[in-house]
This record gives structure tokens, sequence and C-alpha cells, in this order.
């Protein structure tokens, strides 16, 4: 013997396995073994299913009498980066009983590099290796748009899940299939839009994983030398889920920030301005006229906010108040009015009320100087349509260098709604069924 | 869903701008009804023993509330 070939780290290649000549229990045809991990073969004569883990073959049925149509056959040869695969086994997989939900898969294999799959579905093709790399959490459980990461730190969006059935098995397979198996799957995509995917399939009590790509028809018919592949397929349009999921979250993102801006803008706009009065007038001032003490607006084109409280507070009630801005304690400005009702009762027996005890006014002041109010105010109970007469006295508050709050909050209660929206619409997509 | 975006997108951002250009233009704010002003001293004022009573000519009265509305 020599040295070398004990030498401590120096390892040999393991001897390529060979091919192995089986006879088809069923029919006596001559069949090769070209994947040492086979363990069913389905005779290419007879169509016999024969379980093969043994050294004594078994027939375990026989398949479906019709043939289904597929564009490779058992023995094509499928060239990647320079390696040759070979197509050793068909499989077609169908969705909710629905054969036009037909997925087609070829087990392509290599001695040197060992085997992947090739899947078809409505004309778009994938390659997947099978990987190692587990889900952290239950992939089945998961809905389109969910997020789920891998034990290599990767993170995918949720394609789809579902169980389709086995429809079809021709040539030979590392596991025992029969037609009629029932696989769960998960499907997912790179979250941050490689275009790599990642899938889980359950068949029975076994679990695989893959990880693969799409790939075009171009490379399919070049891999495979077939220009005619899938020439009466009409392709349909595949949704993009990472990517429309993307933009869900950035449509959310979007509602968010305006939601806050808005309302945060709201909030400062609405602590914007100076008090420069606050006074309390009694239902006696009211009835007849009277002036608030004076008051200053610092800027030529300030807006003065006129904040009127009834005192006490109105039950079942209306005030109508009138004001007149003065300025120079002679020249009548500006003339407005406000309404200020409240009511309340029971009805079917459920409470109800309407109105408020407090409303404002905003008027925009030309010029800045010293001004005061002149006031005037009736009120009334119930349902009494006329008075000349307050009953109820009020708080007057004045802002100066104020500005209108309301159209950010409009927007704020807006983006609500649109947030809402967006979720619902997100939770749609999510329910429905991957096309 | 395309669609959707654009129109949720341009609700929100347009909103927001035009709520600010509404705000920081005062817009909501009445501008003054006489900038050249009614002097309290004139005789019609005076003598019409008010000015809301001079300046409005009718009683106001009030026209709704919620016992108005068959609650």
């Amino acid at each position: 013997m020599s040295n070398e070939r004990y030498e401590l780290g120096a390892g040999r290649p393991r001897p390529p396995y060979q091919p192995k000549n089986i006879k088809c229990t069923a029919c006596g045809a001559g069949l090769t073994i070209k994947d040492e991990h086979t363990e069913l073969v389905v005779c290419d004569y007879c169509g016999s299913h024969l379980d093969v883990t043994r050294e004594e073959k078994k027939v375990l049925g026989k398949g479906p009498a019709e043939r289904w149509d597929f564009p490779l056959n058992i023995g094509d040869s499928f060239v990647l980066k320079g390696a040759r695969y070979e197509v050793l086994a068909r499989l077609a997989f169908i969705e909710d009983g629905d054969y036009d939900e037909l997925s087609r898969e070829y087990m392509l294999y290599n001695p040197r590099h060992g085997s992947m799959w090739l899947g078809e579905y409505k004309g778009h093709y994938s390659i997947t290796t099978p990987t190692h790399v587990a889900p952290k959490s239950d992939p089945f459980d998961k809905r389109r748009g969910d997020v789920i990461e891998t034990h290599d730190g990767k993170e995918w969006t949720t394609e789809g899940t579902g169980e389709y059935q086995l429809a079809y098995v021709d040539g030979a397979l590392p596991w025992i299939a029969q037609v009629g198996d029932r696989i769960h799957y998960a499907e997912f995509v790179d979250k941050k839009g490689s275009g790599q995917q990642y899938e889980v399939q359950r068949i029975r009590d076994e679990i695989e994983y893959g990880s693969g790509r799409s790939i075009s028809l171009d490379l399919v018919k070049r891999a495979t030398g077939k220009d005619d592949i899938d020439a009466d397929i009409k392709t349909e349009k595949v949704t993009d889920v990472a990517g429309t999921r993307k933009q869900f979250v950035r449509l959310i993102w979007v509602a968010v920030i305006v939601l806050v801006l808005n309302g945060v803008l709201g909030t400062a706009m609405k602590m914007k301005g100076d008090e420069v009065l606050r006074q309390k007038f009694t239902s006696g001032e009211l009835t007849g006229e009277a002036f608030t003490d004076t008051f200053n607006v610092s800027k030529d084109g300030n807006i003065i906010k006129i904040t009127v409280t009834s005192e006490p507070r109105l039950s079942n009630a209306w005030m109508a108040f009138n004001f007149a801005i003065v300025q120079s304690d002679e020249e009548v400005v500006h003339v407005g009015d406000q309404n200020i009702s409240y009511y309340h009762g029971k009805s079917g027996g459920e409470s109800w009320s309407e109105g408020s005890n407090t409303s404002s006014s905003y008027v925009k002041i030309p010029k800045a100087g010293s001004y005061k109010l002149l006031l005037h105010a009736v009120s009334a109970t119930g349902n009494t349509s006329t008075s000349s007469r307050a009953l109820h006295g009020c708080y007057v508050r004045i802002k100066d260098g104020v500005l209108v709050s309301k159209y950010f909050f409009a927007m704020f209660i807006f983006s609500i709604f649109a947030l809402f929206f967006v979720f619902i619409i997100y939770s749609i997509w999510k329910g429905q069924a991957d096309d | 869903m395309g669609c959707i975006r654009v129109f949720l997108l341009v609700f929100l951002v347009g909103g927001s701008i035009l709520a600010a250009v509404a705000t920081f233009a005062g817009a909501g704010a009445s501008t003054v009804a006489h900038p050249d002003g009614i002097s309290l001293r004139d005789e019609s004022v005076r003598r019409s023993g008010g000015f809301f009573l001079m300046y409005m000519h009718t009683p106001r009265y009030h026209t709704g509330g919620g016992l108005r509305m068959g609650k």
C-alpha cells in the first residue's frame, strides 16, 4: 500500500456511481437506475411502479393509463452552466382538483452535481435545488405577503401556500411516489426582491426545502435545445408578491407619516397665538350692548380667534351672539355672529346630545393696533324661536396671531380613513389565492 | 393596486400640501367686512338705541336645535 493512500487530509474522490440495470418485475423490460438514491422506477414500457429499495423489486401498481403531455421527455438533456443534466422523472400536480391548475416538474440529474428540479406552471419555469436551510417558523400557516425568516438569516415573503395532488409520475424518483399523494407546499420569494425563491414541501411525514429562481422560457429552450417548448401555452402574468407587499408597506408608511404630520401640525397650529383677552359677561350685560376691554393685534394681517363659551352651560337652550370689532374706540370694522346651542335627551332608550357650549370665529385684521369688541346676545330654552334678552352669560377669549388648524385636522382624519382602507385592501390581497 | 396606490398617494400628499397652503394663507378666517369703518358716533346708531339693532334691523331667532328634530 502506498503512503499516499493513508495520508491525513489527503481525501480521495468517491468512485462514481455506476448506473444499474434492472428488469421490470411486471413485464421483464430492461430498465436502468442512474441515480443511486432512486427508490421508485416507473417502467417505460408497461407503466408499472417498482419499489427498487430492496434487492427484490416489488411492483407497487400501475400508473394512470392516460399519458400526460410534457414538453420534455425522460432522458432529455438540460444543459445549465456547462453541466449536462438528464431528465430522470416527470411529475404532474393539480391543485384543488382543477386540471387548469397544473404544475409540471422534472427531476434533473447530473452524476457530479446531483439532482435539481425544473418546475413549470402556466408557462413560467423555475429551477430549484434541495437545501437544508429550514425556516424559523411554521411555513404552512403563512398567508400571502407574510414574512418568514430562515436559519441563514434571510427574510422571505410568502407567495402562497396550499396543497396539490400528484396526478402523474414516470421515470425514477428518490422516494416512493404514488398517484394521489397530497403535497402541502409553501412558496416564498426573497423579500429584498432579488428574485430568489424558497419553498417547503411536506409529503406525508417528510419535509423538504428547496431554493431556486425563475428562469426564462428562452433559457429553457437553450438548455434543452428544443425551440418548440410551450409554443401553444399562453403564459399568464405572475403576481410579483414581494413587490406588491413592498408597495403596500410603503403606502402604509406614507399614510402613517401623513397622519402623524397632520396631527402634529394641527396641534401646533391650534396652540399658536397669544391670548390677549379673557373676560366674563353677565346675561344682563349681553342683553344690552357691552364692550370688552381693549386688546392688541400685534401685526398687520394677523388672524384673531374669538371664542365664546356660555356661562352657565346651556341645557336644551340656544344663544345667538353678536360681536362687532371696534377700532380706535369708535370705528366698527367687522360684525359677526355665533350661534351656540346644546340639546340633549333620551330617545328609544338611548341618550343623545347635539351642539356645544362653545363657538369660535376667525377674523383677519388688516392693521395692527388696539381693538375691542362690542357684544350683544339673546338666548332662550327649549323650542322658543325668538328672544329679546339673554338668559345666559358667557366667557369671551381672544387669541392674536393664530392660524386655522381645521385643514390639518381634516387631513388627519382623512389619513385615518386612508390607513384603514389600505389595511382592508392589504388584508383582502393577503387572503386571495395566488394566481 | 397600481391605481389605488396612485390615488392614495396623491390624496395623502396632495391633501397635506393643500392643507398647509390653506392654513398659511389664512383660509377659513373672515376678512373684515368694513375696512373703512362704521362710526359708532353716528346719529343713526345712537338714535336707534343700539348698534346691533341698527345694523341687523331684525331680531335674531334660532333656526334649529335637537328638540326640533323630533328626538
